[in-house]
């Protein structure tokens, strides 16, 4: 069993310091994010070398546009998250604790190369991958980053901060898709081995994210400051959810403070809605209100806005160059089908395209 | 995944976090597993939010 990092003993409780919802814990209390126990006065980690699940995605599903183009990227997740969140598309296993989404009772498992052809799901939930475990798995599979995304990597900090180290021992890059939610100590200490994030930016009212998400919009802004502060490459999302997050001036001023605080070079990726876990009620975000929004993050400055979730539509995932506004990367869903980049340079002018190309 | 011959290892015999959570439950006389939500921070400490 792990012991957590970045939590205070008092006496025996003992309060969280790694995300915003800073629990405090007596003896046998288990934390919001569900993988955080209290044992007589020590916080331990039940993630830790605990996956749901994992799998190799293209980069461009994170979504990441400006990173390693074309790579693939082997990804993973474990129970838990910080979050609440109304739509979440992934609520079966975030909204999970791990011993409801492992096999409690099975003999453990352990995965090394070399690899099976297939894996049951009683294997699956029988497996414990610890980090030296998934740089080999990563490494056999020809990838060359790790992805710690589907569900919170904040919620298994310590599985993902040790994961981290061992891969750059193997030259291996990271790559975290979060909320953001996450305390300035903790978040300093863990992006120090992270080369990568997607960080999703809900909304831009405290109010709706406290009603949507059930958490607070002042830590992720905090949050994408230090990254930038810390030069780590990110890039932003932000979900359109009808009724809740789709009013153009919130938008707009979401926009404006990307713009002024983050940069015009700074990604911003629009995604679509679609009815998930307690907002089946909700239709689709109609395709209008996308194209709207990326006018409107356009005419705030910002240089590379795209759509997501949206087959079909025409330049969603297109990267113009900002100066002689060229199409220089096209994308069909998560496949780039054209990549006119040369050493981090537009073919076309040679300005200097923003991102991590190669 | 589609790779590879077999490389499953057993660990029979070794304890896994969850069988140290099940006795440490039994132990405590605590379900830690029905306790998802922290109780609210008292004065002085920084509140735990969020939704159940």
């Amino acid at each position: 069993m792990k012991e957590g990092r970045h939590y205070l003993k008092l006496g025996r409780n003992v309060q969280c310091k790694i995300c915003p919802n800073n629990c405090l814990l007596e003896p046998g209390d288990r934390s919001h994010c569900r993988n955080r126990v209290n044992h007589d006065g020590t916080l331990y980690t039940l993630a830790y070398g605990n996956p749901c699940t994992f799998h190799v995605d293209p980069v461009e599903k994170k979504p990441l546009y400006h990173f390693l183009p074309g790579s693939r990227t082997f990804s993973l997740a474990t129970s838990g998250c910080v979050f609440r969140c109304l739509n979440c598309q992934n609520w079966e296993i975030s909204q999970r604790k791990p011993e409801e989404t492992k096999d409690p009772e099975g003999e453990p498992l352990r995965l090394r190369p070399p690899l099976p052809a297939r894996l049951t799901t009683s294997e699956m939930a029988r497996l414990s991958l610890f980090p030296d475990d998934v740089v080999a798995v990563t490494e056999a599979l020809g990838c060359p980053s790790i992805s710690y995304t589907y569900s919170e990597p904040t919620a298994f900090f310590e599985y993902t901060q040790d994961t981290c180290r061992a891969a750059h021992e193997r030259r291996l890059k990271n790559i975290l898709v979060s909320c953001g939610s996450i305390e300035e100590r903790p978040a300093r200490d863990l992006y120090q081995h992270v080369d990568a994030a997607h960080v999703d930016l809900k909304g831009f009212d405290d109010a709706i994210y406290r009603k949507l998400n059930s958490g607070r919009l002042a830590p992720i802004l905090r949050t994408l400051q230090v990254l930038k502060e810390l030069g780590v490459w990110f890039e932003i999302i932000h979900l359109v959810v009808p009724t809740y997050t789709d009013r153009l001036e919130v938008i707009q001023r979401m926009c404006a403070w990307i713009a002024r605080e983050l940069g015009p070079d700074q990604p911003l990726h629009f995604s679509r809605f679609q009815p998930q876990h307690h907002l089946t009620h909700l239709p689709p975000t109609p395709l209008e209100t996308l194209r709207k929004a990326r006018e409107v993050a356009r005419a705030e400055g910002l240089h590379f806005v795209y759509v997501g979730n949206v087959p079909g539509m025409a330049d969603a995932g297109t990267t113009w160059c900002p100066d002689c506004h060229k199409a220089i990367v096209e994308r069909d869903i998560f496949a780039v089908t054209r990549l006119d980049i040369t050493d981090g340079r537009c073919r076309f002018c040679g300005a200097k395209i923003s991102g991590v190309w190669s | 995944m589609g790779l590879g011959a077999a490389g499953i290892v057993g660990l029979a015999g070794a304890a896994s976090v969850f069988d140290l959570l099940r006795k440490w439950q039994e132990a405590e006389g605590r379900r830690t597993s029905s306790e998802a939500t922290p109780r609210p921070a008292r004065a002085g400490l920084r509140g735990s939010g969020g939704a159940g």
